[in-house]
């Protein structure tokens, strides 16, 4: 969402709380020129601290008990507030200008909206754009980020601040987030702030234990570990032990892979066999009539009792093969997997099938590397008319732009060289259009999918090698191009999932 | 096309044509309203050189297709049931 213009602005109070005794320096000063700054004056600043205040009419002063929490301070600094929205910052933020205006005029305009978070700048690193609304990727890290504005109603709703150590903010944005009518990204950059301390001993196990109840509360999951950093690695749990039916479409091609001759489906299916933890699946092999034999006893032998084989005798259309083999497939879930793939990460399947159960999942991709390490996909982006992947070329183990690398999140689509969709969804959605044989079907079948209200995820933790060279002939036919814009060209500008231009390039921390 | 299933019943040649004919038709559905929606969306100003008069015609031309008429008759039921559901889900927040 973007403010309307300040004229449309109501009058309206936010209450800025600061606790400057927990601050990283008690000097609130610069925060409060900033605000002294703003094009609205509609703030004020609350301070929950039993030491002096600056002397200004808009300064409020909380008192708190000796030795309080920040918990005890935040919720005396509420306590004494009168706005209407409120926001919760650290005394070292320094807000722009146009903040507050912008800040009033985003509630103004979305009468539903309870949360509004901004985009940020952090001293010394590149702006990192947010995006919309990002449950699962809340649960993965506090992206919201400094500038979190909560309407007073919800704060009292969730009964404020909770006793949590270190993880105080961030408990109140994933339980809160739960309970807003609607919570809503204003795009721009709203305040400038100085890179956090890592967390301690004392705020990660705050923060395992607000992960833990935040999970039980939204479908399920666990707590694999909490970083320092502020990464932390949450899984949704597979609901019971779906039939997941692995579609793959091959000609039995062979090609060489460090070095070394492979069939690609042999060795694709072979990794999946060795490789992965979950076990009820069966194959699809969609196979070209023109395949050398050999392969499907190859194939049986390595996966005996999973495998069936249909044949396809057409010209080439991956949507076509693709369609073929789920209409012969019985799985409630269903995989799409490239034959030039090989599995890394154990959990790959789990990881995917676990988002693609959540409600209104529309379908969940995967981290694709290049053969040489380099990042081939970690989920779709739409640039200004293009239509590309996210972290392409970007070398493996490169966190992102604010680690996103690393944290399962929304995206607004996903690769169907491997990717896990429900099967009802897939037929909702008529499945890959025949009308884009080559290019852009999976585009177009995450646009498809998009439009019927279903949100895509993607996750790092399935992580897999995917062998299309990296010197693929990238031609594109006009009637391709036509087809895919002339359906979804409106679409195709800008990512609400990646705002930022996803052809930047990340080296690896 | 030969289908080698091991285990459970494969589906008839029948199945598999009406599964896929399924498949087709509510594709072009979805894209014809997918090209409505753009079309709709662009100004005379966005449309540059090609006009107003371009953009009615090419929905008209969406409209008047068979598939546009016969998809939209198909898919009503589940429009319905669509807006059945959303309905409920806003009353039960």
């Amino acid at each position: 969402m973007t403010a309307p213009s300040p004229s449309q602005v109501p009058s309206r109070l936010v209450s800025i709380v600061v606790a400057p005794e927990f601050a990283e320096s008690p000097d609130f000063e610069p925060l409060l020129n900033s605000l002294i700054e703003q094009h609205l004056t509609d703030w004020e600043l609350v301070v929950a601290s039993n030491r002096l205040t600056p002397g200004h009419d808009r300064v409020v002063k909380a008192t708190v008990p000796d030795g309080a929490t920040l918990a005890t301070a935040l919720n005396a600094g509420v306590a004494a507030s009168a706005g209407s929205i409120i926001c919760f910052l650290d005394a070292t933020d320094i807000l722009q200008p146009h903040a507050i205006s912008d800040l009033c005029a985003a509630f103004d305009g979305n009468d539903e909206a309870d949360i509004i978070y901004s985009d940020e700048r952090v001293d010394g690193q590149p702006v990192a754009l947010k995006p919309v609304f990002s449950p699962e990727r809340l649960r993965s890290q506090f992206y919201f980020g400094s500038l979190t504005a909560y309407r007073r109603g919800l704060i009292d709703a969730v009964t404020g601040v909770r006793e949590l150590p270190g993880a105080e903010l961030y408990d109140l944005a994933l339980r809160a987030s739960t309970e807003a009518r609607r919570v809503e990204r204003l795009a721009g950059v709203l305040v400038e702030r100085r890179p956090r301390d890592g967390l301690d001993a004392v705020a990660l196990e705050s923060t395992r234990e607000a992960l833990t109840q935040h999970l039980a509360a939204t479908g399920g999951g666990h707590v694999e570990s909490v970083g320092t950093d502020g990464v932390h690695r949450t899984h949704r749990a597979v609901s019971g032990q779906p039939l997941v039916s692995v579609i793959i479409p091959t000609r039995g091609d062979s090609a060489n892979v460090r070095g070394s001759d492979r069939v690609m489906v042999v060795e694709a299916v072979r990794s999946v066999v060795d490789k992965t933890t979950y076990s009820n699946y069966e194959f699809v092999i969609v196979i070209d009539d023109v395949a050398p034999p050999s392969i499907r006893s190859q194939l049986e032998a390595i996966a005996p009792g999973k495998t069936r084989f249909v044949e396809w005798s057409g010209p080439f259309s991956f949507s076509g093969k693709m369609n073929l083999g789920v209409v012969h497939s019985r799985g409630e879930l269903l995989l799409f997997l490239n034959d030039d793939v090989e599995v890394i990460s154990p959990e790959w399947m789990s990881a995917l099938i676990a988002l693609a159960q959540l409600p209104k999942a529309g379908l969940a991709g995967a981290m694709l590397y290049f053969e040489d390490d380099t990042i081939q996909h970690a989920g779709h982006a739409y640039y200004r008319s293009d239509v590309t992947h996210i972290g392409l070329n970007s070398e493996r183990g490169a966190a992102g732009p604010d680690q996103s690398f690393r944290v399962e999140r929304e995206v607004d689509g996903a690769t169907a060289a491997c990717a896990v969709m429900p099967r009802e969804v897939f037929f909702e959605a008529g499945g890959f259009t025949t009308l884009l044989p080559g290019n852009f079907n999976d585009v177009d079948l995450c646009m498809k999918v998009a439009s019927l209200g279903y949100q895509a995820y993607w996750t790092p933790y399935a992580e897999l090698y995917h062998y299309e060279s990296k010197s693929r002939d990238p031609r594109v036919a006009r009637y391709e191009v036509a087809t895919a814009w002339g359906r979804w060209e409106h679409m195709f500008w800008e990512s609400r999932y990646w705002p930022d231009d996803p052809h930047t390039l990340y080296a690896a921390t | 096309m030969a289908v080698e299933k091991p285990g459970t019943s494969n589906p008839s040649q029948g199945e598999v044509e009406r599964d896929l004919r399924q498949l087709a038709l509510v594709d072009r559905i979805l894209g014809l309203e997918a090209q409505v929606a753009r079309l709709s969306i662009l100004s005379p100003d966005d449309s540059g050189p090609r006009g107003h008069d371009f953009v009615q015609r090419e929905l008209q031309t969406v409209y008047s297709s068979a598939t546009w008429r016969v998809g939209r008759a198909v898919l009503a039921p589940a429009r319905a049931l669509r807006a059945v559901a959303r309905s409920l889900s806003r009353s039960a927040r």
